[in-house]
């Protein structure tokens, strides 16, 4: 459903209704957006929250040019990462398997095809560590490359890649396990 | 494995996520918006309140601030100096001294024109700079007083009669009165002198002249405006001083009056004594008159006060929104080697229903509010150019107007159900109690700054549905005005 002509104009009044308006239409989708950042539904409330005040707050700053989608998405990213970092988002150079909890290994012969749940694999994506949470969402669902995000999060090439490698190993075993 | 087939197994997982979780959307639950609209409002009154309020204070400090230092500086200058003050102090000293009064030299040199001309004027009081009432053997400067016999007026502007000569002139003098520039009438009396400003000059031959310009500026509110003052000598008796009491004649006294009006405004901080804690601004634009009886005052007027509040009110709608979602089996497979393990293919279906919400709507309302107090005041301290006073007394308020906003709220894909206020409606009268502690900067002759810090304490709530002792509102507010002073003088027995 596309957004009624004149509410960014409103929300830019800080009309309370506009404002409502516009939460409505963007509020599903940034909570999923959430949702794969955080460790739980509750948590990613709370981002989206801070992200819609934030919205309100800036948006006489939105150029009209723009998408203002992608604009939104671009803030609750934002939010998101910087609550991560609040919570000392750290980069693990190691397998959190190794440090207990391993999974064997099954080799990457195991097929992936299968049809699984969106909550389960949304369950998959929150159980990551955060380092690896993030890049894998940057480069998968936000179409970031390794520069782009080595260039956001202020960490190497490599290391993204290897968080990258990590996540999806990591993601592989756990639907590998719930498959089970 | 080949780096490619790696690369595919990367590829095909990375779209598995995507295909499932990227065009996801799941409903927040209601409570987020409500957290955000309260946060959104809360962030529109903290712009709104406090850092208008640091604004407003950032101007109002330091201004009265300047101000108030300003006034305890010069109120403090010693202006005893200039030659002005010493010429007036010097002729008022001789004259209030009363055994003393031969040592003025004016005075002296009336009562030797008195005694010159006229001999036998026994009944001349040379006591006459004073500022009480004309009588026998007074003389008024710059007064319009009625004049009895045995008077010269300074100043005036009726015509002469006998016994008078003008300044400056060699006329022959008759009856041994001499006036100074003056016209008026005269009557069975000696020239006399002016207590303040004017300054006469006598000489042997029963002539004097003006040394002050001031002389011909009969009309003494006039007079404030045109010249400025002379702070540490004021040119007229100061009313508000405590015992301008004249020994003119034994046991008559004089407490001088005056009345003060002015225009003021106040801002003031209203705490309204709920949990919020925060406070409200009202604003009051106020014309007021001050009796002055010596150092005591009563001050009454009228204001008109502006106000804000927050109306809250709470909005029941139903919307058409998820409850959840469900998968439905579009078909299963069953692999041969694994009979026990079918596959099934899904699809999610979202169900809706009609949802009850309950929103909080809040809107800004607007009041108007007449003020009426009735306050008894005392002057701590009295300095020629600034005074320092505390009152304290009732204040009665009337709500003449009422501007409350009703809720436009828009509910896209459902209805509103109800919309209940939650704030009771105002109290018509209430009835509190005020004080203040005024310092008043005297920047013209007639004319002064007031400053007042004030407090006030509603004796009532202002809602209708609070019970007493609840929500009785107290405020701080600093009242800025300028006053206006008219001086008239009475005598009391």
């Amino acid at each position: 459903m596309p957004l009624e002509p004149g509410i960014i104009e409103e929300c830019m009044k800080q009309k309370r209704s506009a404002q409502y308006l516009l939460y409505q239409h963007f509020a599903s989708p940034m909570l999923a957006l959430c949702m794969r950042y955080c460790r739980n539904r509750q948590e990613a409330e709370d981002v989206l929250q801070e992200g819609f005040i934030k919205i309100f707050q800036k948006i006489s700053t939105f150029r009209q040019s723009g998408s203002l989608e992608g604009w939104i998405r671009r803030i609750m990213i934002n939010q998101a990462i910087n609550h991560l970092k609040a919570k000392k988002l750290v980069f693990l150079d190691t397998d959190p398997y190794m440090l207990g909890n391993w999974i064997p290994d099954e080799g990457r012969t195991e097929e992936i095809d299968q049809l699984y749940k969106p909550d389960e694999m949304m369950e998959a994506i929150q159980a990551l560590p955060p380092g690896y949470k993030v890049v894998f969402n940057l480069y998968v669902f936000e179409g970031y490359s390794h520069k782009n995000i080595a260039e956001e999060l202020e960490i190497s090439e490599n290391t993204s890649k290897s968080q990258l490698s990590r996540a999806r190993s990591y993601l592989r075993k756990v639907l590998a396990e719930k498959k089970k | 494995m080949s780096e490619e087939k790696i690369k595919k197994e990367d590829e095909l997982l990375d779209d598995l996520f995507r295909s499932s979780l990227g065009e996801m959307q799941t409903e927040p639950s209601a409570g987020v918006w409500r957290t955000i609209s309260r946060r959104m409002l809360g962030t529109e009154l903290s712009r709104l309140q406090f850092v208008n309020a640091g604004k407003t204070l950032r101007i109002i400090i330091p201004v009265t601030a300047i101000i108030t230092g300003l006034a305890i500086y010069l109120g403090t200058i010693d202006w005893e100096s200039t030659p002005l003050q010493a010429v007036h102090e010097e002729v008022t000293e001789g004259v209030n001294s009363g055994n003393d009064v031969n040592s003025v030299n004016s005075v002296n040199s009336v009562n030797n024109v008195n005694n010159v001309n006229s001999g036998s004027e026994k009944d001349v009081n040379p006591t006459t700079l004073t500022t009480a009432p004309l009588h026998h053997g007074t003389t008024p400067a710059s007064t319009t007083a009625p004049l009895h016999h045995r008077t010269t007026p300074a100043s005036t502007t009726a015509p002469l009669h006998h016994r008078t000569t003008p300044a400056s002139t060699t006329a022959p003098l008759h009856h041994g009165t001499t006036p100074a520039s003056t016209t008026a009438p005269l009557h069975h009396g000696p020239a006399i002198t002016t207590p303040t400003t004017f300054i006469p000059s006598f000489t042997r031959h029963s002539t004097f002249e003006i040394t002050s310009l001031d002389a011909v500026i009969t009309d003494p509110i006039l007079s404030g405006f045109l010249r400025p003052p002379v702070i540490g000598a004021s040119t007229l008796p100061d009313p508000l001083a405590s015992g301008t009491e004249n020994a003119s004649k034994p046991g008559h006294k004089t407490v001088a009056h005056s009345l003060d009006m002015g225009i003021s405004i106040t801002p003031d901080m209203v705490f309204y004594n709920n949990s919020s804690g925060s406070f409200k601004y009202n604003y009051t634009f106020d014309l007021g008159a001050r009796m002055n009886l010596g150092r005591f005052f009563i001050h009454s007027g009228a204001g008109l006060t502006y106000s804000t509040d927050i109306g809250d009110y709470a909005i029941s709608y139903i919307n058409n929104d998820s409850i959840g979602y469900y998968y439905i089996v579009n078909a299963f497979s069953i692999e041969p080697g694994e009979p026990g393990d079918p596959q099934f293919e899904t699809k999610l279906v979202t169900v809706y229903d009609s949802v009850q919400y309950l929103y909080d709507y809040s809107t800004r309302n607007r009041y108007y509010y007449l003020q009426f107090p009735l306050s008894f005041g005392y002057r701590i301290l009295n300095k020629p150019s600034w005074r320092l006073s505390a009152e304290a007394g009732l204040l009665y308020s009337y709500l003449v107007s009422v501007n409350e906003p009703f809720p436009v709220f828009y509910v896209p894909e459902g209805r509103i159900i109800d919309i209940e206020r939650k704030n009771p409606e105002r109290n018509k009268h209430s009835l509190g109690l005020i004080a203040g502690i005024s310092v008043e900067y005297q920047f013209a002759r007639n004319l002064f700054l007031l400053i007042e810090p004030t407090f006030k304490y509603y004796l009532q709530a202002i809602d209708e549905n609070s019970s007493r002792g609840d929500k009785q509102p107290y405020s701080i507010g600093l009242k800025a005005g300028i006053w206006y002073r008219l001086n008239f003088k009475n005598r009391i027995r």
